[in-house]
């Protein structure tokens, strides 16, 4: 299937087709979400309007995470396979699960505010977020990093195939951690009971923010592409 | 009624910065990558079409 | 067997050459570890439960501090091309680079660790136990640092980038090693969960290391 979109023309002309329809879709989920996150549904029993928070945050958590699986895969194309497209789906990739994982800290620290009472607890999921944060831009630093940009893009492939072994490590030694460090004072909101009525609203969003981020990865891609032949057609004179 | 929507049941100084944050991230990012991939387009189209 | 034999033997020749250099780092690890009750005050019942996640943090930077002398000198020299034409394979040449880096950074450190405990405070009884899983885990910290210096190597800010990508991956190794050095049986399971990421990592660091010198490889010159 990979094959399939190895051939760049082919990318672009497949992108340029469904550009549009992902676009809209991704702008009438979100739409959507929004109207039933914010508005058209219950507070929660105990946290009260703090839970639509959740619509934001949990979709943010939850792409930032299967990111860098995708990051991950991609560096295995470039490695293994030598896929054409696979370094720049890489750096495409990249960004965008680092803007994720910010707002998961960001949004995580303004529901823990009310719900803890601190803005930062060392929770193991916030935890590992941060770690998988400063991953991402790690990732992103090495893939540019370089003089020659085309040679940061095995570097970070490596790094981004290491990182889809060792992040479950990392994950893992947090909650190890987490659970033998566990203050006892610290209110576990872990479960909110899921209303059936909150969960229209967070599938809305879920899955308007995974076209958002297929939205963002193939126009990057794209831009790479096009940005790669203009070098091309530079270091060989111009208009010939 | 509106005035209860934006005060959030009093949590409106939480709710609304996660949601203003939310919305400029991806906004910025989104218009960025559109940008940049609308720019080189225009300009390789500018420079195969000599 | 003989030219990985051979590659440590150089490595540690010319590091002996240079000794100097190693002897700054291990300076290094000692004076990080005074700056701490510097910073925090002499009193014991504060720094005695501290001593232990100061040694293991200490000795992390310490190592990190080394990476960007992994390979920088062979890849200037022009020794890396000769590795890539002779019958020593990268995969073990990476190997052969961590070992000796390993007994040439993180080896004196141990050692001195005894002596920077009695500093901090530490319970005596806690020593055995943190030397074991500090020689555990700065093998592995060793072996995240060939993935991190052949991985940034020719980068413009390369020790600092080796630093970036290699702390993320470093967390597990130090929450395991501080658990194991702290517990009350000597082989505890967060020793064996340490010994665990090491085996992962000397699986890995050979492949990834030897994978990414390849690309430099290919650079000759740059």
């Amino acid at each position: 299937m990979f094959d399939y979109f190895a051939n760049p023309t082919r990318f672009v002309r497949i992108a340029d087709r469904i550009t549009k329809p992902l676009a809209l879709l991704t702008f009438g989920l979100i739409a959507a979400g929004l109207y039933y996150g914010l508005y058209a549904s219950p507070a929660d029993y105990q946290q009260g309007e703090t839970v639509r928070i959740m619509y934001v945050h949990v979709p943010a958590a939850w792409l930032a995470s299967i990111g860098y699986v995708a990051l991950g895969l991609s560096g295995l194309f470039y490695v293994v396979w030598r896929h054409p497209l696979a370094d720049l789906a890489l750096r495409a990739i990249a960004p965008v699960g680092a803007l994720f994982a910010l707002l998961t800290l960001i949004t995580g620290a303004f529901w823990g505010k009310p719900m803890w009472g601190a803005w930062w607890v060392w929770d193991a999921r916030l935890t590992s977020m941060l770690i998988l944060f400063f991953f991402y831009l790690g990732v992103m630093a090495l893939a540019d990093g370089f003089d020659r940009r085309e040679r940061g893009s095995r570097p970070a492939a490596l790094l981004a195939l290491v990182g889809l072994i060792n992040v479950p490590i990392v994950k893992f030694s947090v909650d190890w951690w987490n659970t033998l460090h566990q203050p006892a004072s610290l209110l576990r909101s872990g479960g909110v009971a899921i209303d059936s009525a909150m969960l229209l609203p967070l599938l809305l969003m879920l899955v308007g923010f995974h076209g958002f981020f297929a939205l963002i990865v193939i126009w990057r891609i794209k831009a790479q592409l096009a940005e790669r032949r203009i070098a091309a057609i530079g270091l060989k004179g111009g208009d010939k | 009624m509106i005035g209860s929507f934006f005060d959030m049941g009093g949590y409106a100084l939480f709710v609304w910065p996660c949601y203003g944050v939310t919305a400029i991230g991806m906004i910025w990012l989104g218009y960025s990558s559109y940008a940049r991939a609308k720019r080189a387009a225009a300009q390789l189209k500018s420079l195969t079409e000599k | 067997m003989n030219g990985f034999l051979r590659q440590i033997r150089r490595d540690l020749a010319i590091s002996w050459a240079g000794r100097l250099d190693s002897a700054v780092m291990l300076v290094f690890f000692v004076i990080i570890v005074t700056l701490f009750p510097l910073a925090i005050g002499p009193e014991a019942s504060v720094l005695a439960p501290l001593a232990i996640p100061i040694i293991w943090i200490a000795a992390l930077l310490s190592i990190l501090a080394g990476f960007d002398r992994i390979f920088a000198g062979d890849v200037r020299s022009g020794w890396l091309d000769q590795v890539t034409l002779s019958a020593l394979s990268l995969p073990y040449y990476v190997v052969a680079k961590a070992i000796a880096h390993w007994l040439v950074t993180a080896l004196p450190l141990v050692l001195a660790t005894p002596v920077m405990g009695i500093l901090l405070q530490i319970d005596l009884g806690l020593i055995a136990g943190l030397l074991l899983s500090l020689l555990l885990g700065t093998m592995g910290l060793t072996l995240l640092g060939v993935i991190g210096a052949g991985l940034a190597q020719g980068a413009r800010r390369g020790g600092a980038l080796m630093a970036l990508l290699v702390l993320p991956l470093a967390v597990p190794i130090l929450i395991f090693g501080v658990l194991a050095s702290a517990s009350a049986t000597l082989i505890s399971p967060h020793l064996m969960l340490l010994g665990a990421v090491v085996a992962i990592l000397l699986a890995l660091a050979p492949l990834i290391g030897a994978a990414a010198l390849r690309e430099i490889d290919e650079e000759i010159g740059l």
